[in-house]
């Protein structure tokens, strides 16, 4: 059968700046993607004393572990692995770039001290960058996902969000979510995905819970026959199969997730 | 260029160079070239299913350059309308059936379909407003007359009951008043949008789990309006889309769901449907439910497009020059100036026999020999010279 093949997953926004933060370090290394391990990527860091400027390096290896983990889902789906980014993931995206360069802005250039930079004062209109802040960070990995993957963003298509509020109506009926972490994970469901890569520990406890955890199960399945009843794709996508086997899983980005060579 | 066609007793050189597609092909009241078996397939099993509830769909499968859109567009649409059935042919419509509405409805036009269902309905219209005018009102007359009176919904009300009760377009209250609102909003909006007819949209022109139904209502609307004995839809490109880009999970389950609706419809209505798609897509459908695949076979019908045989070769070479021979031509029902060995130099390798392969390759054949002045009959080295040199130039993959 066709669909045994494909896979998909759904990244969350922290995966996605942690995709980027590791691309753009793979630049300023001038080494690929895929190459080498991530004691080799360490190393290089250290030696040009670059933890400074990439302070994040434990989002920097959550990228380079979601970017291994992909390539090795490819190669195991046979070159079927469907990425999907939310819209609102990609907003949410540009939205750490923009606080990243305004925070930068604030604390070099603005001479504002720690005890203002934490109250949050307002944004102003900045004279900064944004094509290298943001619109280049966002090329780079959207361009480097779509050369590796089929990787789509689902609100492109058509009736898509209103089908995922409908979903999301459903669901709050049910089950008390973040919003958005609501929205993402309809999302997920509305598409089948098989998994959702997020640092956010508690949405994939709840994600996981979902899916199988006991005491949850009366919920799962009210949700998930309530969505059946108005949706005939979707009800398709159930035939011979457990509701567990429909629910995406919640992965966080950790070196376990990697097989071992 | 004129003097040498006459040489070859042809108006022109009746083959396209691109080969994709009928654009500009066929004349008026002309259909393509089928081989007669496939013709009496068609046939056949319409005689068969026009004769009773049944399901009235059949695919027609070859991989690319077989000539599926030409069956479609240039034979089964002159196939139906010869028998009175309406034709709605959709382009890579989508694997959601509100692709279909969305295709079909605009193809027919928002204002003349609503203008249309008006005309049959205002026999059985209460014509109390209508007396008040000393000539029956127009359409738009009474859509301004109704806005203006503020009585959208009663208007959509009376239509709607008009059309469940008296035009039995539908049983179903809620599509009658649905498709009655879609008349009187003409007046707001006189054409339609891909998001009328998403059914999660509140002001959807479809109601909520409704979408057989829907359809049901529409067939029968056309029916009814246009005079006919039944609608047919001719999808091309149906799948193609999603399968090649590799099915996601859910566009399989939504191309399936849609697969299925259509057979449901085609059973209980005169709609007949065609779908064009390959092989492969063909036997990943059937893999992917097999509830569908025994509705498949209990219709009992399949158009398969192979490579033509050497009969079929020139028959279907007679077909494209009989069109363009000078008037009163002898070579009428000849393939002349082709060599009379053509048929079976052709049929030698299968993968030179599809009609698009084919309709290129006698492009490039009458072209040179209309530069270089070959006199006629060509011979046999100069067919082979152009079929290698064409095999080299890349033709032969085309997709």
């Amino acid at each position: 059968m066709l669909t045994d093949d494909s896979y998909s997953i759904l990244l969350d926004s922290n995966a996605i700046g942690a995709l980027s933060l590791y691309f753009e370090l793979c630049k300023h290394l001038s080494i690929e993607f895929d190459d080498g391990n991530w004691q080799n990527i360490k190393a290089q860091m250290e030696a040009l004393r670059l933890n400074d400027d990439f302070a994040e390096e434990h989002t920097i290896k959550r990228g380079y572990i979601i970017w291994t983990y992909l390539k090795q889902k490819q190669s195991k789906h046979h070159d079927k692995l469907h990425i999907y980014i939310s819209l609102f993931a990609d907003l949410e995206f540009r939205d750490i770039l923009l606080n990243q360069a305004f925070d930068h802005y604030l604390s070099t250039k603005g001479g504002f001290p720690y005890r203002s930079l934490r109250k949050r004062p307002l944004r102003r209109q900045l004279e900064f960058n944004y094509k290298d802040k943001v619109a280049i960070p966002c090329k780079i990995l959207y361009e480097n996902l779509r050369q590796n993957f089929i990787c789509e963003q689902p609100e492109m298509e058509g009736g898509f969000i209103e089908k995922v509020c409908d979903y999301l109506m459903t669901l709050s009926q049910h089950v008390f979510f973040d919003i958005m972490d609501a929205y993402f994970y309809c999302v997920a469901v509305s598409l089948f995905v098989d998994e959702i890569i997020s640092s956010d520990g508690e949405f994939c406890s709840i994600i996981n819970k979902m899916r199988t955890d006991e005491e949850w199960h009366s919920l799962r399945d009210k949700f998930i026959n309530d969505i059946a009843s108005k949706d005939d794709a979707f009800k398709l996508g159930l035939e011979g199969k457990s509701f567990k086997d429909v629910l995406p899983k919640g992965i966080k980005p950790e070196q376990k997730i990697l097989v071992l060579d | 260029m004129k003097e040498q066609l006459q040489k070859y007793n042809l108006d022109r050189n009746p083959f396209p160079p691109a080969a994709t597609g009928l654009g500009g092909v066929l004349k008026e009241g002309e259909h393509v070239f089928l081989p007669k078996e496939q013709a009496d397939v068609i046939e056949t099993f319409f005689s068969k299913a026009q004769t009773g509830k049944g399901i009235k769909i059949f695919p027609i499968i070859g991989s690319y350059g077989m000539g599926k859109t030409a069956v479609l567009r240039g034979y089964l649409k002159d196939f139906f309308e010869e028998k009175e059935i309406k034709v709605f042919y959709f382009d890579n419509p989508g694997v959601q059936f509100y692709d279909l509405a969305n295709t079909l409805m605009r193809g027919l036009g928002r204002y003349e379909f609503s203008k249309a269902i008006w005309e049959v309905s205002k026999q059985y219209l209460n014509d109390s407003e209508n007396e008040l005018y000393l000539f029956e009102m127009t359409f738009e007359q009474m859509l301004d007359e109704t806005y203006k009176n503020k009585k959208q919904n009663e208007k959509a009300r009376q239509l709607g009951k008009i059309i469940k009760d008296k035009l039995l377009f539908t049983q179903e209250d809620e599509i009658a008043y649905k498709l009655g609102q879609l008349v009187i909003e003409t007046h707001r909006k006189p054409y339609f949008e891909y998001k009328d007819f998403t059914v999660s949209n509140s002001q959807s022109v479809v109601a909520e789990k409704q979408e057989d139904k829907f359809f049901h209502a529409i067939v029968k609307a056309i029916i009814d309006i246009y005079g006919v004995k039944g609608v047919a839809f001719l999808i091309d490109e149906f799948e193609e889309i999603a399968f090649s880009k590799g099915m996601s999970k859910i566009k399989t389950y939504e191309y399936l769901s849609t697969f299925r609706r259509l057979v449901d419809i085609s059973e209980s209505e005169d709609l007949w449907i065609a779908i064009a798609m390959t092989p492969e897509a063909m036997e990943q459908t059937l893999s992917s439910n097999a509830a569908l695949g025994q509705r498949f076979t209990e219709a009992g019908c399949k158009i398969e497009l192979n490579p033509f045989s050497q009969d079929d070769i020139r028959k279907w070479l007679i077909w494209w020059l009989d069109r363009y021979r000078t008037d009163n031509s002898s070579y009428k029902g000849k393939i002349f100036p082709f060599p009379d060995s053509f048929p079976e130099f052709m049929a030698k390798d299968s993968k030179r026999c599809t009609p698009r392969k084919l309709v290129k390759t006698c492009f490039w054949i009458l072209s040179e020999a209309i530069n270089n002045e070959i006199l006629p009959p060509f011979s046999d080295e100069f067919v082979r010279t152009i079929v290698d040199s064409s095999s080299n130039r890349g033709t032969q993959n085309v997709d």
